[in-house]
């Protein structure tokens, strides 16, 4: 939640400010880092996005060895596995019209890691592709759906006793595809607050939740 | 979900209300009703860079549908010490200022420069800002100011 409130306060003056450009005169013709109209989508600037949120993964982990158990003996139920992405990071470019295209990653850890009867250390990241759709139909209000394909990997290491002579790792990949919903409520022309709900293609049981704020380029995207 | 709360009731609060001049701040100088959507404020401001004549004009749509914000159609003038008119052109080396559409129940401002060849102190301005609202038909409306006038 931090990164939403810090994004919040560098979009909150002038948008250039924030990318270290610093305006000596906000008149017309003499502005360095911003131009005339940046209130409208009309405007001529590229639809670029700067997304930063908090993502949260739930998924059935594969099945995994470590000192102090075989999970493969288990029911699948012990592999429930929750992942916090506290900085999930989204850039996207539309062309124009509808359609827009990206990509995304973050990292941060297993909040919900396997249970093992030992502590475990975690980490886990994702990368994802996407492709997707937006439309603002209503005032302030976007709905979009996107596809986003790529892969996840989750990092156990175990420590028996303390301090850790025979500690034992594990990394896993995974490939990921899943389609969302999103929804954005439009603060200002070019900062929006959207979340997520994403459900896997591919894996039973494995959906994502997404809160985001969106630093925009061209205002609203220029979105009709 | 609670700082989500804070930002949702935030949103609304910046909503531009119609007729009521105030976004984050109250608009500065004169306000103008166009007889649209637009509300329009005009003042005479000073600014380390640019040397000219400058108006800063501050607009509220307070529709809820979009409205045209055509600021290039603005003529403006002043008089000299002699008492002659002098007309004023805005200075737009990039030809930025095109006609643009502001969202509903959003607010804006743009700070442009007047000048002519003569580089005299700038004391007035008048503008003619009939046709800055593009949702209505344009008449001339001309606002008279001077440097550090407020209201």
């Amino acid at each position: 939640m931090k990164w939403l409130v810090l994004a919040a306060l560098l979009v909150s003056a002038r948008p250039a400010d924030a990318r270290g450009c610093h305006e000596r005169s906000h008149v017309v013709g003499y502005e360095h880092c911003t131009m005339f109209g940046l209130w409208s989508r009309d405007v001529d600037q590229p639809r670029l996005v700067l997304d930063v949120g908090y993502l949260h993964h739930r998924f059935t982990g594969e099945p995994f060895s470590l000192m102090s158990a075989a999970r493969e003996t288990m029911p699948a139920t012990d592999l429930r596995t929750g992942a916090s992405v506290p900085g999930v990071h989204r850039l996207l470019y539309s062309p124009g019209g509808l359609l827009y295209i990206g990509a995304e990653f973050g990292f941060g850890w297993l909040s919900r890691p396997p249970h093992v009867g030992a502590d475990l250390s975690t980490s886990y990241g994702v990368f994802h592709a996407l492709v997707g759709a937006h439309v603002n139909p209503i005032w302030r209000v976007s709905l979009g759906a996107e596809l986003a394909a790529g892969g996840r990997v989750e990092s156990m290491s175990e420590c028996t006793s303390k301090p850790c002579p025979d500690s034992s790792e594990l990394t896993q990949t995974s490939r990921e595809i899943e389609a969302r919903a999103l929804v954005d409520l439009w603060m200002t022309p070019q900062l929006s607050l959207g979340v997520g709900y994403g459900r896997s293609l591919i894996a039973d049981n494995d959906t994502t939740w997404m809160i985001y704020l969106g630093i925009h380029v061209r205002p609203m995207d220029g979105m009709r | 979900m609670r700082y989500v709360a804070i930002v949702v009731v935030a949103s609304g609060c910046i909503s531009y209300s119609r007729g009521s001049f105030v976004d984050y701040e109250t608009f500065p100088g004169k306000r103008v009703a166009l007889g649209g959507c637009l509300d329009l404020s005009v003042a005479m401001v000073e600014d380390n860079t640019a040397t000219g004549r400058i108006v800063q004009f501050t607009f509220g749509n307070g529709c809820r549908q979009r409205v045209t914000v055509d600021l290039g159609s603005v003529r403006a003038y002043t008089t000299d010490g002699g008492g002659c008119q002098r007309w004023l052109t805005a200075y737009d080396p990039n030809h930025e200022l095109v006609p643009l559409a502001i969202e509903p129940l959003w607010s804006a401002s743009e700070r442009i420069e007047y000048n002519d060849d003569n580089r005299d102190a700038p004391q007035s301005i008048c503008v003619d800002v009939g046709g800055v609202d593009g949702g209505v038909a344009r008449s001339e409306r001309w606002v008279c100011m001077a440097q550090g006038e407020v209201r």
